[in-house]
């Protein structure tokens, strides 16, 4: 209760911007635009997007949904897959955390294909994981995957790094200062976890302290031993 | 004098300016060089690069940037600069505003019909092929009798006739049985049992005996679709209390095509009602074809009079493809897509995907499509690179200590000279080279970098990677050396 | 221009608009407020720091009809020197850029800006117009000003937040403010004409100018808004501001629906308990400790420099013992605002928010985070 007494903050958030003209294009997710502006001509019915997390998937597949009006859909044991795919349907099916689906859903996830295929539909199927390499029982559905079309959003770029950093703050109200921002750069792991968590220390610490994103409050987010840990 | 395009980080993009006075081209390049001098490298690279010219007129000129958070941070950190060198460059100036121009751009609605969806890539081979059997649009379906036939059949694939089927030793047999039943007018063997392993041509094959019958008897009535299918539909039937019509759906066709009749094993009334169905067509003498994975015997969880019933008439494998008949077929489905691909990389795909050809046939088109998508040919290493998912199990995470010990072997150091004091030219630039890899092949934070080369600042980790940065240009070994290096990390 | 005035009616007046007038201006008629008397037997005062204008009218008696503009602070530091029940006399001369205010034996010569560079206040058309009586909005603004933030790089939470929603006793218009460690929502029916207005953000300063002037009225309140303006008409005085350009935060998560730890104690007696504990809790945190049992509330605080302090307290609590810490600052705060006698803590843990409201009245709600202690 003396100097180490902390105010804890609200979890303030927005809606993060999810848009078309939110999107940042760099080297290492450019295929997967080209492959989104690409559709429909995806030379199959399904295209699998895989990366790590954090790298931008899910934004880009909601720009793709937008565009192309499609549904979310999750294949599963209780889910009515014929109502699911109507004729020339198109969904968009996020795994999000899940690694892969998960067994009971393998039959549901091969009629799926089965009938994406039947009914001239498309679906953009977005994981961590490439298809390929998913865990899956059932060897047709696990063919049916490998044999899908497949982009990947590579590891982040030092452009993207610094962009995504401010983007993260900004989706959660914070701003930047260009010289906080050149300090932090060379000094964080370059990965897509590392700034959306780094992103999430900053404006925690922030808000606790009610103050900027200051040099002396960056340096102690880097500084925390808990927490480079975390980072890790 | 104007730098060369190309070399200098500000250069234009020619592309971005369609439509804008060459004299104002040449004045915005003289800006951007003086905002990288003014803002340093890297924060031109992140903010000011895709500064785009949208347009100029009397005075007031718009800058575009591709996404709403540059703007903002653009507008709020570097547009009084910006608007200053231009107003130096063009003293007319008045305004200068910041918009946001996505550069994905929106597809005009309608581009592609509906049809399209699910085949493109047509090449003219394609179009050749006999019309789809058309699904009835979706607002009319609801209408129609469920379990009409063209609710009941699967459409078929325009691209899975007998002419793409390439034909070799692992599968001439399966492939000359589908014929004879496609080309016969009376029933000689019932039902033709193909089976095979997954993704080797079964569903091709069914495909194109459902084309073949179709295209020389129009009359005859063919009802093809998968066991998984004929299941759902089951269930629906009983659901909805209509097995009646649903009986007399499937028992009044010609022909009766069940693909992958292994996904109702174990599924005990559907195995009844299917039983009842194929024995009631053969009886009428109609012809039944039926696919699995496995030979009737084989067949787990199948009762045993289906089982033998199944195995009455022609039963007929396709084994797992050889190497030439990968090559085969991979050949033809070049030539269908109408790119074309090294004879290296076919000999590659077809060593390295032996297990199916539905996935070698997939790889195929990722290929074509990530070579259309960057606008360069084919080459063994991007086949490599695109289909790594592929050709690995897992992606290795390469660590800091390996590509110490791999630049050390390469260059015949100490791998105790990564973290040395020594500053000899011939352990210093094995080193910068090693940081220079530890940068773009792990996530490490640069100080963690700097402390795994014996505790060295992470300024140090910089100027590293800037030297390489430099020395990639003007020294070609060493440009190799370290793609070589790359390279061996990698896989 | 000249007029005759009341000193007391000129002294309210002058009070209410310099309050606009921010001390340090750049741009020089910024300091001065724009007076202005038609014929007849009022005179207008305007004053605008360029987002925020205030026009207050009072009766006094014109000879010549015109208008000037005075340095507003040196204008009130005058009037309020004057003597009570004098009589002010204000002369304009234009060509001399001066204006005089006499009053007794006393004659001051102030220098005066050209009227025409005073800045034309906004007129947008307000699609939506409604009113509040003066009770309400004095209730939503101290309900949640208090949570209102002051750091400048969230210009966004500088404000209070004005929406109107749908709850199942009818629609509703609600006011929000949070400063990232607390959140103060409020409720009260919707008025007619408010219905569909936009999500708003009323800034800090209009709030608190409005909620001075609210203390000398109790009439109602003509509010007209847009998606940038505000209006409020009371009284003789129309206050106009332009609203925060921004996006409140999504609020709604942060309040949390599953908390199932109930403590109920008595408002006065916890205030108090509070205030006195917090005698010892260091100047920077203000920290102190809660310790929930079968036996009732102990209160605790202490620091290395002042010492400890310890307090006991009967409350109503069942569920499983836990301590949590809260800044004491922000408890006072909130219990402020509870009317009744008993004040509801619903809680989940040692870091997870807190919700607080009065037992007798649910319209307004607040969220408090906790304190690491």
């Amino acid at each position: 209760m003396t100097a180490s007494s902390l105010q804890l903050p609200l979890a303030l958030g927005f809606r993060p911007a999810l848009g078309e003209e939110d999107f940042l294009i760099t080297p290492c997710n450019a295929l997967a635009v080209a492959w989104i502006d690409r559709w429909p001509d995806w030379s199959a019915s399904a295209l699998v997007l895989n990366g790590p997390a954090g790298a931008g998937k899910s934004h880009l597949a909601s720009v793709w949904a937008q565009r192309s009006g499609a549904t979310r859909a999750r294949p599963g044991v209780s889910v009515d897959l014929d109502a699911l795919v109507p004729q020339g349907a198109r969904l968009l099916i996020d795994l999000h955390a899940e690694s892969h689906p998960e067994p009971a859903a393998e039959a549901p996830w091969f009629h799926l294909l089965n009938l994406l295929r039947e009914r001239k539909g498309q679906a953009l199927i977005v994981a961590r994981e490439p298809a390929a390499r998913w865990p899956v029982r059932l060897p047709d559905l696990a063919s049916r995957l490998a044999a899908l079309p497949q982009v990947e959003i590579s590891p982040p770029d030092d452009a993207l790094l610094s962009a995504l950093l401010v983007k993260h703050l900004a989706d959660l109200g914070a701003s930047l200062d260009p010289a906080v921002l050149r300090y932090l750069l060379p000094r964080i792991e370059r990965s897509f976890a590392a700034i959306a968590g780094l992103a999430t220390e900053l404006n925690q610490a922030a808000l606790s302290a009610q103050k900027p994103i200051t040099l002396a409050l960056a340096r102690k987010v880097l500084q925390e031993p808990d927490d480079a840990g975390k980072r890790e | 004098m104007r730098p060369s395009a190309g070399l200098s980080p500000a250069s234009v993009d020619p592309d971005d300016l369609a439509g804008v006075p060459v004299a104002m081209v040449d004045c915005w390049q003289r800006v951007r060089t003086r905002l990288v001098s003014e803002v340093g490298e890297a924060a031109f690279k992140s903010w000011l690069a895709p500064l785009a010219l949208q347009d100029v007129t009397e005075g007031a000129v718009r800058l575009s940037l591709p996404t709403r958070f540059m703007r903002d941070w653009v507008a709020t950190h570097y547009v009084d600069r910006v608007r200053r060198l231009l107003t130096e460059e063009m003293p007319g100036l008045r305004s200068v505003d910041l918009v946001v121009a996505p550069k994905l751009k929106p597809l005009a609605p309608g581009l592609l019909p509906p049809a399209a969806l699910a085949v493109p890539l047509l090449t003219a081979r394609d179009l050749h092929a006999p019309a789809m059997m058309r699904a009835p649009p979706r607002a009319e379906m609801n209408e129609v009798d469920p379990l009409s036939p063209d609710q009941v059949s699967v459409p078929l694939d325009p691209r899975l006739t007998f002419e793409t089927f390439v034909v070799g030793k692992p599968n001439e047999l399966a492939f000359a049985a589908a014929r004879r039943v496609a080309e016969s007018a009376t029933v000689s063997f019932n039902p033709l049992f193909l089976y095979g392993g997954v993704g080797l041509g079964k569903t091709h094959l069914m495909n194109a005996i459902a084309w073949h019958i179709r295209q020389r008897d129009p009359s005859r009535r063919v009802i093809y679709l998968s066991a998984e299918k004929f299941m759902y539909q089951f269930i629906r039937a009983l659901r909805f209390k209509d097995t009646v019509a649903f009986k007399d759906q499937f028992r009044s066709v010609d022909v009766l095509m069940i693909d992958d009749v292994q996904f109702i094993s174990g599924k005990d009334s559907t195995q009844e009602e299917f039983f009842h169905t194929f024995n009631a067509l053969v009886d009428q003498n109609r012809q039944v074809i039926v696919s699995a994975d496995k030979s009737p015997s084989d067949l787990e969880g199948l009762e045993e009079r289906l089982r033998s019933r199944l195995g009455w008439g022609l039963v007929a494998d396709i084994h797992p493809t050889t190497y030439e008949l990968r090559l085969g077929i991979l050949a033809s489905k070049a030539e269908q897509l109408g790119t074309p691909v090294p004879e290296k990389v076919m000999e590659f795909l077809a060593h390295k995907i032996a297990s199916n050809v539905r996935e070698l046939e997939g790889a195929l088109n990722r290929l074509v499509a990530h070579a259309q998508l960057v606008g360069r040919s084919i080459t063994l290493e991007t086949a490599q690179e695109v289909l790594h998912d592929l050709l690995r199990a897992h992606d290795r995470r390469v660590t800091v200590e390996e590509i110490q010990k791999r630049v050390a072997e390469h260059y015949n150091i100490r791998i105790a000279d990564m973290s040395s004091a020594r500053r000899a030219r011939q352990v210093a630039r094995p080193r910068q080279m090693a940081m220079y890899l530890s940068k773009a092949l792990t996530s490490k934070s640069l100080p963690e970098i700097g402390r795994k080369f014996g505790g060295r600042d992470h300024t140090t980790v910089m100027h590293a990677v800037r030297k390489i940065d430099e020395l990639i240009a003007t020294d070609a070994s060493l440009a190799e050396d370290l793609e070589l290096l790359r390279r061996m990390l990698e896989c | 221009m000249k007029l005759t005035i009341d000193r007391a009616a000129l002294l309210k007046s002058l009070a209410h608009v310099q309050s606009v007038v921010e001390r340090r201006n750049t741009i020089p008629i910024l300091s001065n407020i724009l007076i202005e008397a038609q014929d007849g037997d009022s005179v207008s005062l305007t004053a605008t720091d360029m987002d925020l204008d205030m026009v207050d009218r009072v009766t006094c008696s014109v000879s010549v009809p015109g208008s000037v503009t005075a340095p507003a602070h040196t204008l009130y530091d005058i009037v309020r020197k004057l003597p009570d029940g004098a009589s002010v006399e204000l002369t304009s001369e234009p060509e001399k850029e001066r204006v005089t205010v006499r009053a007794g034996r006393s004659t001051f010569t102030l220098p005066s800006l050209p009227t025409a560079d005073f800045p034309s206040l906004a007129s947008d058309d307000l699609p939506f117009n409604f009113t509040l009586s003066s009770a309400e909005l004095k209730a939503l603004i101290d309900r949640t000003s208090f949570a209102i933030s002051t750091e400048e790089t969230r210009y966004y939470l500088n404000g209070i937040y004005l929406h109107a929603t749908q709850q199942p006793s009818g629609p509703v218009m609600r006011g929000v403010a949070t400063d990232g460690h607390r959140l103060a929502r409020v409720e009260l029916p919707l008025p007619k004409g408010a219905e569909g207005i936009p999500g708003v953000i009323m800034p800090r300063k209009v709030v608190l100018e409005l909620r001075k002037l609210l203390d000398e009225s109790d009439g109602a309140v003509t509010i007209g808004l847009s998606e940038t303006r505000i209006r409020l008409a009371f009284g003789a005085i129309i206050l106009s501001s332009k609203l925060i350009d921004g996006t409140f935060p999504d609020y709604e998560r942060v309040i949390p629906t599953g908390n199932d730890k109930v403590l109920e104690l008595n408002r006065n007696s916890f205030a108090e308990a509070v205030d006195r504990v917090a005698t010892i809790s260091t100047e920077k945190s203000r920290a102190v400790k809660i310790a929930l049992g079968t036996n009732g509330l102990t209160l605790t605080a202490h620091s290395p420099e002042a010492g400890s302090a310890l307090e006991e307290l009967e409350v109503s609590y069942t569920s499983s013992p836990f301590e949590i810490g809260f800044n004491s600052r922000y408890l006072l705060d909130i219990l402020k605002q509870v009317q009744g006698d008993v004040a509801q803590f619903i809680m989940a843990d040692a870091a997870s928010p807190t919700v607080v409201r009065d037992r007798a009245d649910g319209s307004a709600i607040y969220v408090l985070m906790p304190m690491r202690v």
